[in-house]
C-alpha cells in the first residue's frame, strides 16, 4: 500500500513497507551509509544515515525505520550533517589514515565520506586498538587498522557463504573482526572467496596484491611469459574503465595483455572445454555406481577448500577433473617443456579464491584478479578504451559457448550436459534453460540417454551447506551437483570490480554480466567441447591417447589449500 | 487450596511463624539460631559457623533445644557474617567461628553477647527490630527472606502462602484477568527503564504465536547492585512462581531465567528449586491440574554487561554474540528465537505473586502516584550501613543516606549520591529530600536503574568518580555502534586528561558536545545512557571540572598530576619516611625535618601512611 511522506518539503508517495532510506534513494535523496547491505547487514550501526524525523526525540536511523503516514523527514539539517560528521570523525579516530599507502585510496566509501563532511582527522585524535595485518592467506589481506567495524564482512560470509570465517571478537573498545580463537586467515575457516573484499568499505579486506609478481616475470627474458584469461573477466574488466557493468571487452583485453608484455595470451575457456571433456566422462563412469552420492563439481577454489575443511568425508565425491584453469595451465606447461621450452604462466581470474587454488597446485606462476589486471594496465600507462581487438593465441585460444557460460552459475551443469548429451545420444541440444537462473539451489531433472539424472546447481556457500546436509542425511538425493561460492557464479566473483551496491545490488550485478555471457554464447558457432577442434587436437597430437599422461596432466591427487607457508604474522 | 499445597503448609508452618514471629507455640524447641546464607556472608565464612554453631549444641546435647538454620540475606552485608537469635530477636554482627561456644553459653544463660550486637551510637542493639538500619524497611520484593531455611526452602516458601497465586491463576483467573489486576497495581519494571509491567505482558498476550516466552534478566550487571542475586539465592520460588504466572497470563510453555556466571550460589538454588518444583508438579505439565504447562531453565551469562540489555540478552540466549538489535521490533512481538516474549527484571517478578495474594490496591497503595510499591537499593560506597534495603517509591534520598544508612562514617562531609550505576547520574547533597520515584530521578538526570545507590563523600573527586564509570561503559559497550564504542573512549580521554591536568576549557565543551552526541545517537539503551555519570557530574559539579582545568587543583586531593606531598614542621627526623619511599625521593638528616623532591615523587603515599606523627600531608 502506498502512502505519503514529506522528505525535505517534497511529497513523495511510497510503499508502506519501506525504510526512509530506501524511499530517499528512489527519488534520488542521497544519504550516505557505511554498514547497510540490504538485505545482509542492516544494523544500524555505523549511525552515519541519520535523519531527523518530526516528533521523534532523537535522530533517527534512515536504514532501519520504516516510513509512517504523513511522516516529516528531513536528511540535510545542520543537526544531521553535524551528527554524521562526529560519526565519521569518531571512525576515523580509531582509523589508519594512511591512505596515501593504502590499496583502496580513492576507492574508500569511507574516504569519500569524509572528503564529503570535511572531517577533521584529528578532532577526536586517541588511542587505537592494536592492530596487525594478517597476510597469510593467499587470496585475503585483513588490515584491521582500517576496519570501521561496519560488520558487511561478517554477515557476508556467515549468511552467504555460511562459513563464518570472521566474526566480531572481544568487547567494548577493543572489539574487532577475527577469526575464531583469533587465529591468522591460513589457520582459519576462510575459504578465500572474496566476498568480504567487495562489500569492505575501507581498504581493511583487499585481495592479495600479485601485481610485483607479474611485473617480476614480464622481466625475464630466457622465459615464454604466457598470461591465461578466465571466462568472467571479459564481462567485468571494461568496467575497470568506466564500462558499463557487463560490458564485453574480450578483444580489449588481449591486446592489453599483448602490450602488457605477455608473449602468448591464451583463454581459460579452452581449459573448460578441457574440464567438460574429462567431468563428463567422470559423470558417465559415477551414474555407474549408482551411488547415494552424486558427483560434485570441483572448479570453484571456494567450495573445493569448504568441502575439504568442513565435510572432508565428502571430499571423495568432488570431481577429480582440475579446474580449466589448472587443467589449461599443465596441458601448456607440457606443450612448450616438451619443445625444451621453459614457461612463465600468469592466470587472470575473477576470484580470489583462484590465489589459493593456484598456490595449492604449483603450476601457475602468478594469479592475479581482474581488479589487478586493471590496475595493471594502468600501470602499464595502457589507454584500454582506444585499444583495438585481438584475438587470443594458437593453440589455446579457440573455445566454445559451453566453456564460456562456465562464469554462470549453471553454466558447469549446461555445458557438461551439452557435450554428454550430444555423446551418448548423438543428439545436440545447446540451450538448456532449465539449469539457468538458479535463486540459491535448483534442481533440475534431465534424461540423459534414456535415464533420468537428478541435478541440483547450487551458488552462495551457505545453500551449498544446506544441499550437503540433506544429501548426507539421506533427505535428497543427486546424480550431480554443481556448486559455486559466489552468489551467481565467477561473474560476481570476489576478484571483480567494485561495484557501488547502493546503487545497484549485487545480484543486478551478477545478472547483467551473465547476461553478457550468454549472448556471447547465443552467437557462438560452436557451443559444445566436443566440437573444439583444438581440445581434439590435443588429445590426439599430444597425448596421443597416452591415458596415464592425460591422467596425470588434467586430474589431481590431493591438493592441501589449507598449508601454512611461513607465517609471517600471527 | 491444592491438597498438596496445604498439606506441605500445615507441616512447616509452625517452624516458620516461629522465625518470622517468635511465635514459640508450634514448637518443641525453645531457640532457633538463623544463620544468613547469602553470598555476602558465605564469603566471610558463614556455613563454618552454622557448622561450628551445630557442632557445639551436639556436643552440649542441647539438640532438642536450639535448633539452627541456615536462611537467606538479612541485607546488612557490611557487617556480616550475621547470625539471628529467636525468640530473643538479637542480631549479631561479623560473627567468628571463635564466637559460637559463647554464643551457645549466653543463651543458656538467657542472655546475649553484647559485643556481637549491632551498634549505634556507641551503645548496642538489643533487638534487631529495633535498629534503625530494619526499622524503616518495608519488605515486599525481599518478602520472608530471613524466614525460609535454606534447607526446606520450598516447605517453608509453601508454608509462607508460596504457590498459592499460581494455584489461583491457573484454577480461577483468564489470562485477562491475572494482566488486569498487573496492570491495576502499578507495578513498573525494577530493572532500568520502568517499563509498566502489566501492559508489557498484554502487548505480549495479545500477539497470536505458538510459541511464546518468558524470560527472567537475572544478568544484574551494574557496579555495585546484587539484590537480584540476594533474592534468588534467598528466595528462588519466588521467581519461579512469578514466571509461571506471566506464562499463563501471556500464553507461554517455556521460560528462561539469564542469570550471570558470576552467581554460582544463586544458580545451585535456583536450579535445585526448579528440580524440586517440578518434581512437586508445580511446574511441568498441567500444573495443579489445570491444562497450564511450563518449564524452565537457566541460561548463564557469560559476563558481559550489555547482556542486561533486552535484545542482546535474547541474541545471548539464542547462542549469539551479545549485541543489542533495534527496537522495534519489541521482545513483545519479536523475541526470542523471533517469538513474542516477556522479559522482566528478578525485582520485579519478586512482586507478582504477593500482588496476585493481597491484590492490586495493596499494592497500590504502597508508593507515590507515580512508582508504586516498594524499591530496593543497594547502599554503598561512603555509608555506615552498607546493603540492601527495601523500601516504599517516595522515601527520601536523605532517610536512606542517613537514617538507614546511618551517615557518613568517620566524620566527613557528605558530597553525592551515585544512583542508577554506569548509566545514572549524581545527585548533590541540595537534592537529598528528594523523594525517590522514576519521575524524579529522571528529572535530576539520574535514574533509577537497577537501584544501585553508591554514597561518595567529600574525599571523592566528581571528575574522577566520572572517569570510572566511563571506563566501565569503554570496556562493557558491546562494540556495535560508532557512538557508543569509540565516544566514550574518546570521552573517558577527555576526562584522563582533565584529571591529569593537561586539559583546557575547550576540551570541557568538546566533553560536553560529545556526551550528548553518544546520548542522542546510540543504537541501545546502554549507550543512550552512558554519558550520564559525565552529564550529572558536570551538571552539579562542575565548579570541580574547572578548578581541575584552570587551578589545577583537585579538592579531594585524588588526581595524582594536581596532589603535593610535603613535610610539615612536625617531622622529627626519624627517617622512615624516605626509607619506605620507592623512588628515593626523600632525603634529610637524622633528626632534622626531612624534604621531599617533587619532581622525584610519584604521589604513592606511602610516605604519608608511614609517618606516625603526621607530619606529611597532602596539598
Amino acid at each position: 500500500m502506498d502512502i505519503e511522506i514529506i522528505i525535505d518539503g517534497k511529497k513523495i508517495k511510497a510503499d508502506s513497507n519501506s525504510t526512509i532510506l530506501e524511499v530517499a534513494r528512489k527519488n534520488d535523496i542521497e544519504i550516505p551509509t557505511l554498514c547497510y547491505l540490504k538485505g545482509i547487514n542492516e544494523p544500524a550501526s555505523c549511525r552515519v544515515c541519520v535523519v531527523e524525523v518530526e516528533g521523534a526525540r532523537n535522530l533517527v536511523t534512515a536504514c532501519t525505520t520504516k516510513i509512517r503516514p504523513d511522516m516529516v523527514v528531513k536528511t540535510n539539517t545542520t543537526k544531521v550533517i553535524k551528527a554524521r560528521k562526529t560519526a565519521l570523525e569518531l571512525l576515523l579516530s580509531n582509523h589508519n589514515k594512511n591512505c596515501l599507502n593504502c590499496p583502496k585510496n580513492l576507492k574508500c566509501d569511507f574516504q569519500k565520506l569524509v572528503e564529503q563532511f570535511h572531517c577533521d582527522t584529528e578532532k577526536y585524535a586517541g588511542a587505537t586498538t592494536e592492530n596487525h595485518i594478517d597476510d597469510t592467506n593467499h587470496a585475503i589481506v585483513r588490515d584491521m587498522s582500517k576496519c570501521i567495524l561496519c560488520g558487511k564482512c561478517v554477515s557476508v560470509c556467515a549468511k552467504l557463504q555460511g562459513c563464518s570465517a570472521i566474526t566480531k571478537i572481544n568487547r567494548g573498545f577493543e572489539t574487532k573482526v577475527g577469526s575464531d580463537f583469533d587465529k591468522c586467515m591460513q589457520e582459519s575457516s576462510c575459504i578465500g572467496c572474496g566476498q568480504c573484499v567487495l562489500v569492505c568499505p575501507t581498504g581493511a579486506l583487499t585481495q592479495k596484491n600479485d601485481i610485483p609478481k607479474v611485473l617480476d616475470i614480464l622481466e625475464k627474458t630466457d622465459v615464454i611469459r604466457i598470461a591465461q584469461v578466465a571466462p568472467s573477466v571479459r564481462v567485468a574488466i571494461g568496467e575497470e574503465f568506466g564500462g558499463k557493468i557487463g560490458e564485453f571487452a574480450e578483444g580489449k583485453m588481449v591486446t592489453a595483455l599483448k602490450e602488457i608484455g605477455f608473449d602468448y595470451v591464451f583463454d581459460v575457456n579452452m581449459g573448460a572445454d578441457f574440464t567438460i571433456v574429462e567431468e563428463a566422462q567422470e559423470l558417465i563412469e559415477h551414474l555407474k555406481t549408482n551411488s547415494k552420492y552424486p558427483l560434485f563439481t570441483s572448479c570453484c577454489p571456494g567450495w573445493f577448500n569448504y568441502v575439504q575443511k568442513n565435510y572432508p568425508d565428502m571430499e571423495k565425491y568432488l570431481s577429480s577433473s582440475k579446474s580449466p584453469n589448472e587443467m589449461l595451465a599443465s596441458i601448456i606447461k607440457y606443450y612448450f617443456e616438451e619443445q625444451g621450452k621453459k614457461v612463465e604462466i600468469v592466470s587472470v581470474m575473477p576470484c580470489t579464491g583462484k590465489k589459493r587454488e593456484v598456490f595449492a597446485h604449483g603450476v601457475i606462476d602468478a594469479c592475479i584478479t581482474t581488479r589487478e589486471l586493471g590496475e595493471l594496465i594502468r600501470l602499464k600507462g595502457i589507454n584500454f578504451n582506444k585499444l583495438a581487438d585481438s584475438k587470443f593465441d594458437d593453440p589455446f585460444g579457440e573455445y566454445t559457448g559451453g566453456a564460456l557460460i562456465f562464469g554462470v552459475t549453471g553454466g558447469v551443469t549446461e555445458a557438461a550436459l551439452r557435450y554428454a548429451v550430444h555423446k551418448l545420444t548423438g543428439k545436440k541440444r545447446n540451450i538448456i534453460e532449465d539449469v539457468r537462473n538458479s535463486k540459491g539451489v535448483k534442481e533440475v531433472e534431465v534424461d540423459l540417454g534414456g535415464r533420468t539424472i537428478r541435478l541440483a546447481i547450487v551458488h552462495g556457500l551457505a545453500n551449498a551447506q544446506r544441499v550437503i546436509e540433506d544429501i548426507i542425511a539421506g533427505e535428497k538425493h543427486y546424480d550431480f551437483v554443481e556448486v559455486m561460492a559466489c552468489p551467481g557464479g565467477c561473474v560476481n566473483g570476489g576478484g571483480q570490480p567494485y561495484v557501488d551496491y547502493n546503487k545497484i545490488s549485487a545480484t543486478e550485478v551478477a545478472k547483467k554480466r551473465a547476461a553478457t555471457i550468454y549472448k556471447a554464447d547465443g552467437d557462438m558457432k560452436f557451443k559444445e567441447a566436443g566440437e573444439n577442434k583444438g581440445v581434439a587436437k590435443v588429445y590426439s597430437e599430444l597425448f596421443k591417447g597416452d591415458h596415464e599422461l592425460i591422467h596425470k596432466l588434467l586430474h589431481y591427487v590431493h591438493v592441501d589449500y589449507d598449508r601454512v607457508e611461513e607465517s609471517k604474522d600471527n | 487450596m491444592s491438597k498438596e499445597l496445604e498439606e506441605l503448609k500445615q507441616k512447616y508452618l509452625a517452624e516458620v511463624l516461629f522465625r518470622r514471629d517468635g511465635d514459640t507455640s508450634g514448637v518443641n524447641y525453645k531457640y532457633n539460631i538463623m544463620v544468613c546464607g547469602g553470598t555476602g556472608c558465605r564469603s566471610c565464612k558463614s556455613k563454618k559457623v552454622q557448622e561450628k554453631l551445630e557442632e557445639v549444641v551436639k556436643a552440649k546435647g542441647l539438640e532438642s533445644e536450639i535448633k539452627i538454620n541456615g536462611v537467606g540475606c538479612f541485607g546488612l552485608c557490611v557487617n556480616g557474617p550475621i547470625v539471628l537469635v529467636y525468640p530473643q530477636d538479637a542480631m549479631y554482627e561479623k560473627v567468628s567461628v571463635d564466637d559460637c561456644e559463647e554464643i551457645i553459653y549466653r543463651l543458656q544463660e538467657g542472655a546475649l553477647v553484647e559485643r556481637l550486637l549491632h551498634h549505634e551510637n556507641g551503645s548496642a542493639v538489643e533487638k534487631k527490630s529495633d535498629i534503625n538500619f530494619c526499622k524503616k524497611q518495608k519488605y515486599v520484593a525481599r518478602n520472608n527472606a530471613e524466614y525460609m531455611s535454606l534447607e526446606n526452602i520450598l516447605g517453608d516458601y509453601v508454608a509462607l502462602n508460596g504457590y498459592q497465586a499460581l494455584n489461583k491463576v491457573v484454577n480461577s483467573m483468564t489470562q485477562d484477568e491475572v494482566i488486569k489486576v498487573i496492570k491495576d497495581s502499578g507495578l513498573r519494571g525494577r530493572g532500568g527503564a520502568g517499563f509498566p509491567t502489566g501492559n508489557k505482558w498484554e502487548f505480549t498476550k495479545v500477539v497470536d504465536a505458538p510459541q511464546k516466552y518468558v524470560i527472567c534478566n537475572a544478568d544484574e550487571g551494574d557496579p555495585g547492585a546484587f539484590m537480584d542475586r540476594s533474592i534468588i539465592e534467598s528466595n528462588p520460588h519466588a521467581i519461579i512462581e512469578a514466571m509461571a504466572i506471566c506464562g499463563y497470563a501471556i500464553g507461554a510453555s517455556k521460560g528462561y531465567v539469564y542469570l550471570r556466571a558470576e552467581y554460582p550460589l544463586a544458580g545451585e538454588r535456583l536450579q535445585s528449586a526448579i528440580d524440586e518444583a517440578t518434581n512437586r508438579g508445580f511446574l511441568g505439565k498441567n500444573i495443579f491440574g489445570s491444562n497450564f504447562s511450563f518449564e524452565l531453565g537457566i541460561k548463564y551469562g557469560a559476563g558481559a554487561f550489555v547482556c542486561g540489555e533486552e535484545t542482546a540478552l535474547m541474541r545471548s540466549i539464542e547462542g549469539g554474540r551479545g549485541e543489542p538489535t533495534l527496537k522495534p521490533p519489541y521482545p513483545a512481538e519479536k523475541g526470542l528465537y523471533g517469538c513474542p516474549s516477556v522479559i522482566n527484571n528478578v525485582e520485579t517478578l519478586a512482586n507478582i505473586a504477593q500482588i496476585i495474594n493481597n491484590g492490586a490496591e495493596w499494592f497500590n497503595s504502597i508508593g507515590t502516584e507515580d512508582s508504586k510499591g516498594t524499591k530496593v537499593f543497594a547502599l554503598t560506597g561512603k555509608v555506615v550501613n552498607s546493603g540492601l534495603v527495601e523500601l516504599p517509591m517516595g522515601t527520601t534520598i536523605r532517610e536512606i543516606v542517613y537514617d538507614i544508612g546511618g551517615g557518613i562514617p568517620n566524620g566527613k562531609k557528605f558530597k553525592a549520591v551515585q544512583m542508577g550505576g554506569p548509566s545514572g547520574g549524581c545527585i548533590p547533597e541540595a537534592h537529598l529530600d528528594t523523594p525517590i520515584d522514576y519521575k524524579s530521578l529522571n528529572d535530576l538526570g539520574s535514574m533509577m536503574g537497577s537501584g544501585g545507590m553508591i554514597v561518595v563523600d567529600e574525599d571523592t573527586c566528581m571528575v574522577d568518580f566520572a572517569k570510572f564509570f566511563l571506563q566501565f561503559t569503554r570496556d562493557e559497550s558491546c562494540g556495535k555502534c560508532t557512538p557508543c564504542r569509540v565516544g566514550n573512549m574518546r570521552i573517558l580521554e577527555i576526562l584522563e586528561k582533565i584529571t591529569s591536568g593537561k586539559a583546557t576549557m575547550e576540551d570541557l565543551d568538546k566533553l560536553e558536545e560529545l556526551c550528548n552526541y553518544v546520548k542522542s545517537n546510540s543504537l541501545c539503551g546502554l549507550g543512550q545512557t552512558s554519558p550520564n555519570p559525565v552529564l550529572s557530574t558536570l551538571k552539579y559539579f562542575r565548579d570541580e571540572y574547572i578548578e581541575h582545568i584552570r587551578d589545577h587543583k583537585c579538592r579531594a586531593g585524588v588526581c595524582k598530576s594536581m596532589t603535593r606531598y610535603k613535610i610539615t614542621d612536625k617531622c622529627i627526623g626519624c627517617s622512615a619516611c624516605s626509607r619506605v619511599c620507592p623512588v628515593g625521593a626523600i632525603s634529610g638528616e637524622i633528626k632534622k625535618k626531612f624534604e621531599i623532591d617533587p619532581e622525584k615523587c610519584i604521589k604513592c603515599g606511602k610516605c604519608e601512611a608511614t609517618c606516625r606523627f603526621g607530619a606529611i600531608v597532602k596539598e
